[in-house]
């Protein structure tokens, strides 16, 4: 609304008082953008581009019979590790970290070791090494307690459980990450120590001999290194990991 | 605020004997306000640029395939892999696909369920018909076929007949066919080929024509996988253990077949040693299943075994022209592709990829869709009209703020006083 004012010389002076045009552009560029914004959240919601409503490739499909598999039976420790490793290996590292962690509070006794094992190879695949072996340390604790608590059960009801009969495949393969976290960061002795610890539990493990072969190797034991690649390859004659490492070494 | 801050329009217009008109417009907004406004503007834009990129990774399906790691000539669009979380909702060994009207995507899982996909992934039908030899049940279904009121037409090999539902799932009617693999509907007429010979109905089941018998002369077919009423009217079919692809006028007369160059008619697997490579394309056929047509007219045919898209020209008896795609379970690739069906709308191939237990939407080169023509039709495939709500509010608000200042400028004049 224009006002009028008296000028000095008496005469008159029109005031007119109006908007910025160049601030008007910018407040209707503004609203323009949030509105392709709000167009975009709209679009995103009901066209299912982010949050597809059925499995659109493979791996997807995988995912969601993996994650079906772990909602269902969410004390399951293969299936909790199953998901988390597949979520990993579909590039979606945040995710694992965090289902991981859910799964962890969820799953109790001996199915724990299972998630301790994706939890591991999740660090690994991190080079997170200090972590591995923490938790390595943690996980294998946490499994003497469950094996022990089971075998005491057991006893009271007068049924002996020995620690051979578990299935000790997610310790195992811990411990064959924690040694390759070790190996990682040179330090061979505890790696072998590692790879000791799992072969008692499974005394055919080619990986196992195969691994601890290639850390004597480093650690100057040319004798021991050939006599665990020979013994990897009498469970395994055809494994080639060990192939390669005996060529290596008698090569030398 | 400074006169620097705060720019202004002043104009002085003498008007004589020592009079004059002086204009001073002052803005509401000063230079502060549109630094102000001009930094929320770039980091708006950033904030967009920055969500567009994230969501544009986040849309990317995980294990997509890239146009590097696709078979030549492949544009692979989605899969789809079940219509529910539960085991018993995965598509298995998915044998047939037919695309309606609305563009949905029918296939059949565990030959019992009938299943449509809008072609973004949506379930939209579910028809799960009990097992039996009862009215509206099934026993083990192998072809679909969509008509244009949307109809589906399944044909159940296990119990001989061809049974019509609703999108919905209402069981509409049935009529008994012996042995029926495979279906088409098309402009009223319901063609069948059963693995004894090929036959036309009305979309009421009356018979119309009716020919051929199981073997191997030219007459004959042998367990045919495939059946299509071209556009033409032609009947072409799938003759899947001869090895050949026929073309029938309407009264069953063949008007041309081409046939696999080293067909035994025995040994489906056998190895071919002289196969004739027309224009750089081998013109073999080992065991070719599904068929249909592309908007250029050309045949698609499935050749099972060699996990490939054939393209035939029809105008030439058959001439393969092109072979597209591999062996393999990655997206993109397939194992043993059963059933196709191309939706001319959205140019796109639905590919029952039969032991992958998928079905597969892709695209293949000259099959002379139009891509303008796909973008308006996924339009209808998601409720997208709903995006634009936030425009048509900035619209309203437009014409509001314009009106309010029509009204405004028109008061102003009115009482705008007199100048001396």
């Amino acid at each position: 609304m224009p006002r009028t004012q008296q000028a000095p010389n008496g005469a008159a002076r029109v005031v007119r008082t109006q908007a910025d045009p160049v601030a008007q552009w910018l407040i209707v560029a503004i609203i323009f953008l949030v509105v392709v914004a709000l167009f975009g959240v709209i679009y995103l919601l009901v066209a299912g581009v982010v949050v597809p409503s059925t499995p659109r490739t493979l791996v997807e499909s995988q995912l969601a019979l993996l994650r079906n598999a772990a909602a269902t039976e969410p004390g399951s420790g293969s299936a909790r590790n199953a998901y988390i490793l597949a979520l990993e290996a579909s590039g979606q590292q945040d995710a694992a970290m965090s289902e991981y962690t859910k799964a962890l509070k969820q799953v109790s006794g001996g199915e724990q070791t299972q998630v301790y094992a994706a939890g591991v190879t999740l660090l690994f695949d991190q080079k997170d090494y200090k972590g591995v072996i923490a938790l390595a340390k943690q996980a294998i604790g946490a499994d003497d307690a469950a094996v022990n608590a089971v075998i005491a059960e057991n006893a009271k009801k007068g049924i002996t459980v020995t620690s051979a009969q578990f299935d000790h495949a997610a310790r195992i393969s811990i411990l064959l990450t924690a040694a390759r976290a070790s190996g990682a960061t040179a330090d061979w002795k505890t790696a072998v120590q590692r790879l000791t610890e799992g072969l008692s539990d499974d005394p055919q493990a080619a990986d196992l001999l195969t691994f601890r072969a290639s850390a004597y190797s480093h650690l100057g034991d040319r004798e021991k290194a050939i006599a665990d690649y020979k013994q990897a390859l009498t469970f395994i004659p055809d494994y080639a990991p060990a192939l390669y490492g005996l060529k290596q070494l008698q090569g030398k | 605020m400074t006169g620097e801050d705060n720019p202004t329009h002043h104009t002085v217009v003498p008007l004589g004997d020592g009079y004059y008109e002086e204009t001073v417009v002052e803005y509401v907004d000063s230079g502060r306000s549109r630094k102000v406004y001009a930094l929320i503007l770039v980091l708006l834009f950033l904030l967009l640029l920055g969500a567009g990129y994230a969501v544009t990774r986040l849309a990317r399906p995980a294990g997509a395939p890239t146009a590097s790691t696709l078979p030549p000539g492949i544009s692979w669009i989605r899969s789809f892999y079940s219509f529910g979380p539960t085991p018993k909702e995965i598509l298995q060994t998915p044998t047939a696909t037919a695309i309606g009207p609305d563009g949905t995507v029918w296939t059949l899982a565990n030959k019992q369920y009938i299943v449509g996909f809008s072609p973004g992934g949506d379930v939209r039908h579910v028809i799960a018909p009990k097992l039996g030899m009862g009215v509206g049940e099934v026993i083990s279904l192998e072809g679909i076929a969509i008509d244009s009121d949307g109809s589906v037409y399944v044909t159940d090999f296990g119990k001989n007949m061809v049974d019509v539902f609703s999108p919905s799932g209402t069981f509409l009617r049935s009529w008994g066919v012996e042995l029926p693999q495979v279906i088409d509907v098309r402009r009223g007429i319901v063609a069948v080929a059963a693995s004894n010979g090929v036959g036309l109905f009305d979309t009421g089941g009356k018979l119309i024509a009716k020919w051929g018998s199981r073997g191997t002369r030219e007459d004959q077919v042998d367990l045919p996988h495939g059946i299509l009423i071209g556009s033409d009217n032609t009947i072409y079919v799938s003759d899947t253990q001869n090895r050949r692809i026929k073309a029938y006028d309407r009264s069953g007369r063949l008007l041309w077949m081409f046939a696999d160059p080293n067909r035994t008619g025995q040994n489906l697997m056998s190895t071919q040693t002289t196969v004739p490579v027309v224009g750089g394309v081998s013109q073999s056929l080992i065991l070719p299943t599904g068929l249909t047509q592309d908007a250029s007219g050309r045949l698609i045919v499935l050749d099972t075994f060699s996990f490939q898209i054939v393209v035939m020209d029809p105008a030439q008896k058959g001439r393969i022209v092109a072979r597209y795609g591999e062996q393999g379970v990655q997206d993109g690739q397939f194992v043993y592709p059963t059933g196709v069906s191309y939706d001319s709308a959205r140019d796109m191939l639905a590919i029952a990829d039969t032991t992958n237990n998928r079905v597969q939407l892709i695209r293949i080169p000259g099959t002379g869709g139009s891509l303008v023509r796909g973008a308006l039709a996924s339009l209808t495939d998601t409720p997208i009209w709903l995006c634009f709500a936030p425009f048509l509010l900035l619209l309203g608000a437009l014409i509001l703020w314009m009106w309010r200042r029509r009204r405004e400028r028109s008061g102003t004049t009115q009482e705008e006083p007199a100048v001396h």
